[in-house]
């Protein structure tokens, strides 16, 4: 479908040249990170405030024109894919800070900033804003998609972080949600309806979040295993006995390598956890990591190695952090496809040998990265865009993955969402609960004109 | 609640149709005034067995245009306004199974109709406890504690229901279960309907099994008790605290009437820390010093004076039948100078006590006093950006106060009664009780 001229009119009324209709821009905003082909909009507009989100919208919904919302177009299943054409509102120049508050722990952001520009403004202060994904996303695209990161076993993810919103409606109507007080404001919670709607209820334009004291001490460390079991074993037990480890991160034997390759690192080739741990004292955090040494140990753990100072620290996260571009040069022109499920932690020994043992017998090469401490892992299948019987292979081992997770009571996405790729998957997971989801999504927006054809299949 | 009028096709009486679903022993006609809310009397009580029952009650109810008010605990079913109608009581009472304690996963799956003494009897046995704490919370329900949405005194450190219900199974009026979430700690699978359901006072749907994520016991807890001659110097000593690098579970300021509740005569500001023992201590000394220092008397508890205590703290608003409740909730960092404004200004003979790592503000009084205070607070809170509940109150009260106060804004509330329609489109579930009268 091709948008009229008379739309294209409309918008520039309200963006002047902020506007592009370029193949380029299109096709780069119609695919974000996703292995998926782009569907690429017809037009790309970068509104400023929430006043010209809300003409946008409004226009377009007079020409019932999809609209899609794009962040930093970093989600990895198809979530900004235009699948049925329409205009993509580029939400990056809404980047001011609004507010900070020391005395509430909360910030106002525009939904354009993303986490690490807020953290970079919080330096110094004794603050920081705590879920961190691999990339650097959006504070609306994270609270469209329900984030988390590497510190959501301690601090939770943008469920928990989310204190309120200001969400452009369908029909251009802006609302605002929830409020400052932590207790939400009186009424259903709208606020956690919008968080994970993946763009399909509204257009976020204010997110207001909760900050966290940085914590007095703060120490790393990484240790190999002989075996994957041992890892997870370790990281169980350390669940199980309430040590408030902020990070658990989990790689392995072929992520560990990728890493390796990909920062000029030495670590020892090996299913390896990444722990972090913060407390009140020295004392409390040399506490916590000596008792999960005791218990590694006992699982066939290695040496720990100890990151103390900041720099250092920051190094073996941004090791973790670019995992995933690790991943991909490992076979240059590659592409990644992802999964990322979730299981009940009682169940995750069991569910990522059952994955790895799959994967064994598979010609692809696909590391393995998970936030354990939350049940949840992901899975990058490295293949060749050109050779299709490579994506059909990513394909297969992905779904025999997540059969497997929601057969072990777990859920097709812990945090990568559903957009278009796992559509297919919400049926079975939901049941009923679907029709409650489709009558909501018809009430908020009954000309199907937000983000179209994802999440929740109508 | 407007909607399609529901059709009557059947003549047969609700509770006789009721009666043949689940068997005669299970529905109550006679002395329905027991069951009554806010007032309203139902005509029947019933008593289902499990979850497809639930469902069966709602089926007919719907169809016959009865309107029904899930009952758990009892506890809380001052909350909101006098139901428009009240035809059906639904007890929860037999949905009392634990599920599926998966102990290594630290979660529990249960009926929603479980006391909650006796899950934590069961999860303690393990080792583990559920950190919900409502008032009342002996004779509380899961399924009541979480469509109310009442937390308690270490929500500062462990969330309030909302954070630790995972997973839920609701009946939904028309007769059909959803389930919402699940086992895992993080889903991102479609809308977040579970965290609709929290706190929604049973509007949406009548909960019939939960899951929740567990915490592991501390190894120790104990609470340290600063008193002094005013609020000003409890709210000093808060913000001392949490300016600090501590990490409390429960941060509590009282008033000396709220004290005189513990047997204590004076203000003060109790501060638990759980965990492992040296950071407990190191709570109790750096606590210790800095109350020392501007002249704070202290006490420590432990054991079961320590637990005496936070039951006071947590059942503030329910000690007397008569009294009336009101909470605040504020901004965090307000909390503590509401406090301190209140603290001068408040009737003789009301108890107040605040979570100002939280927000919240609780206070209980003769109900003589309510008009006094409600029109002192709600200024005050509206200031602060915050919102007040009257959250006990005789019906009478009620007829003459909102409950919620500032209400959503309009459009927030129009979205609101979307959501209302898409779960319970003939309004059969405790119509009028919850915000704005939905
Ligand atoms: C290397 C890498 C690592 C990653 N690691 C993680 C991780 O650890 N945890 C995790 O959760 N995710 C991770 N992701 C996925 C991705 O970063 C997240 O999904 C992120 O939240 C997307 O934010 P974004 O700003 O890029 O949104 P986009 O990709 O631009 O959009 C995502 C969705 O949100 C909608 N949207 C965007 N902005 C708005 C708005 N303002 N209002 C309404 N809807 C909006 C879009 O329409 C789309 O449906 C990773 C991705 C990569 C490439």
């Amino acid at each position: 479908m091709t948008v009229a001229a008379g739309l294209l009119d409309e918008l520039r009324a309200v963006v002047g040249d902020r506007l592009t209709t370029s193949a380029a821009a299109r096709e780069q905003h119609g695919r974000g990170e996703s292995y998926l082909p782009s569907y690429p909009p017809d037009a790309v507009v970068f509104p400023e405030s929430a006043a010209e989100v809300q003409a946008l919208v409004r226009a377009c919904a007079r020409h019932r024109v999809p609209v899609v919302p794009f962040g930093a177009g970093t989600s990895l299943e198809g979530h900004v894919a235009a699948v049925r054409g329409g205009v993509c509102l580029d939400m990056s120049r809404m980047n001011r800070i609004l507010r900070v508050s020391f005395e509430d722990l909360d910030a106002t952001v525009e939904a354009g900033v993303t986490h690490r520009q807020l953290n970079r403004h919080l330096e110094g202060r004794g603050l920081f804003f705590s879920v961190d994904p691999g990339a650097d996303a959006t504070l609306g695209g994270m609270a469209a998609t329900r984030a988390s990161g590497t510190t959501a076993v301690r601090y939770g993810t943008m469920r928990e972080a989310v204190l309120a919103l200001a969400v452009v409606l369908a029909d251009g109507r802006l609302i605002r949600t929830g409020g400052r007080a932590r207790k939400s404001a009186s009424g259903y919670d709208l606020t956690r309806l919008f968080v994970g709607s993946e763009g399909t209820l509204g257009i976020i334009t204010e997110v207001t979040v909760r900050l966290h004291g940085l914590p007095e001490a703060v120490s790393v460390a990484t240790c190999p295993f002989a075996t994957i079991e041992g890892a997870v074993a370790t990281v169980i037990t350390a669940v199980q006995l309430g040590v408030p480890v902020a990070r658990i991160e989990l790689l392995d034997e072929v992520q560990v390598d990728a890493v390796n390759r990909y920062a000029g690192l030495a670590y020892p080739v090996a299913p390896t956890l990444f722990f972090e741990f913060h407390g009140p004292s020295e004392g409390s955090v040399v506490e916590q990591a000596e008792l999960v040494r005791r218990i590694a140990a006992g699982h066939g753990g290695g040496e720990f190695r100890w990151a103390q100072a900041p720099e250092e620290r920051a190094r073996l996260w941004k090791a973790r952090h670019d995992a995933y571009f690790a991943a991909l040069a490992l076979r240059p022109g590659a592409v990644g496809v992802t999964t990322d499920v979730c299981v009940p932690i009682s169940h995750l020994a069991e569910c990522i040998v059952e994955t790895k043992r799959d994967l064994a017998g598979s010609p692809l090469v696909v590391p393995l990265v998970g936030h354990v401490g939350d049940g949840n892992f992901h899975l990058v299948y490295v293949i060749d865009p050109n050779v299709p019987a490579e994506l059909a292979e990513a394909k297969r081992l992905g779904e025999r993955l997540v059969r497997r997770a929601l057969a072990m009571g777990g859920t097709c996405t812990g945090e990568h969402g559903v957009g278009l790729g796992k559509l297919g998957f919400m049926a079975e997971e939901h049941g009923e609960a679907l029709e409650v989801m489709r009558a909501i999504k018809r009430a908020l927006d009954p000309l199907n004109l937000m983000n179209p054809d994802k999440l929740v299949p109508m | 609640m407007s909607g399609p009028p529901a059709p009557r096709a059947d003549p047969t009486p609700v509770a006789a149709r009721l009666e043949s679903l689940l068997g005669a022993g299970a529905v109550t006609t006679a002395g329905c005034e027991a069951w009554a809310t806010d007032g309203v009397v139902p005509r029947a009580v019933v008593l289902p067995a499990d979850a497809d029952q639930v469902a069966a009650v709602l089926r007919v109810c719907d169809q016959a245009g009865a309107a029904v008010v899930p009952w758990g605990g009892g506890t809380a079913m001052t909350l909101g306004y006098p139901p428009a109608r009240a035809d059906v009581v639904l007890r929860t009472e037999r949905l009392d199974a634990i599920i599926d304690h998966d102990p290594s996963n630290l979660t529990v799956t249960v009926g929603a109709g479980i006391a909650l003494r006796r899950l934590q009897e069961v999860l303690g046995a393990h080792g583990q406890w559920l950190p919900l704490e409502p008032p009342l919370a002996e004779r509380a329900t899961a399924g009541g504690a979480v469509a109310s949405g009442l937390g308690g005194p270490r929500r500062l450190a462990y969330g309030s229901a909302r954070d630790l219900v995972i997973g839920a199974r609701a009946a939904l009026a028309q007769g059909t279960v959803v389930a919402c979430g699940g086992k895992t700690v993080k889903n991102v699978a479609g809308y977040d309907l579970g965290k609709l359901v929290v706190g929604s006072l049973g509007t949406l749907g009548v909960l019939t099994e939960l899951t929740f994520r567990l915490i592991p016991r501390p190894e120790s807890s104990r609470t340290l008790a600063a008193w002094a001659s005013d609020m000003a110097a409890v709210a000093a000593l808060a913000r001392r605290v949490f300016d600090s690098a501590l990490t409390p579970v429960a941060v509590v300021g009282v008033n000396a009437h709220a004290a005189a509740r513990a047997g204590r005569g004076a203000a003060g500001l109790l501060v638990r820390s759980e965990g492992v023992e040296p950071a407990v201590r190191r709570h109790e000394r750096d606590i210790g010093a800095w109350a020392a220092a501007v002249g704070m008397e202290t006490e420590a508890f432990e054991g079961e004076a320590e637990t005496a205590l936070w039951k006071v703290v947590r059942d503030v608003g329910w000690w007397e039948d008569t009294g009336v409740a009101l909470r605040a909730s504020v901004p965090p960092g307000a909390a503590a100078d509401l406090a301190v404004a209140l603290a001068r200004a408040l009737p003789e003979g009301t108890a107040m006590v605040v979570h100002p790592g939280v927000g919240t503000l609780w206070l209980e009084a003769p109900a003589a006093d309510a008009a006094v205070l409600i029109a002192l607070l709600r200024p005050l809170v509206e200031r602060a950006a915050g919102h007040l509940l009257l959250a006990r109150a005789p019906a009478a009260l009620k007829a003459a106060h909102e409950v919620w106060t500032p209400g959503p804004q309009a459009r927030a509330l129009a979205l609101m009664r979307e959501v209302k329609r898409a779960f319970d489109p003939r309004g059969t579930l405790s119509p009028g009780r919850f915000v704005s009268r939905l």
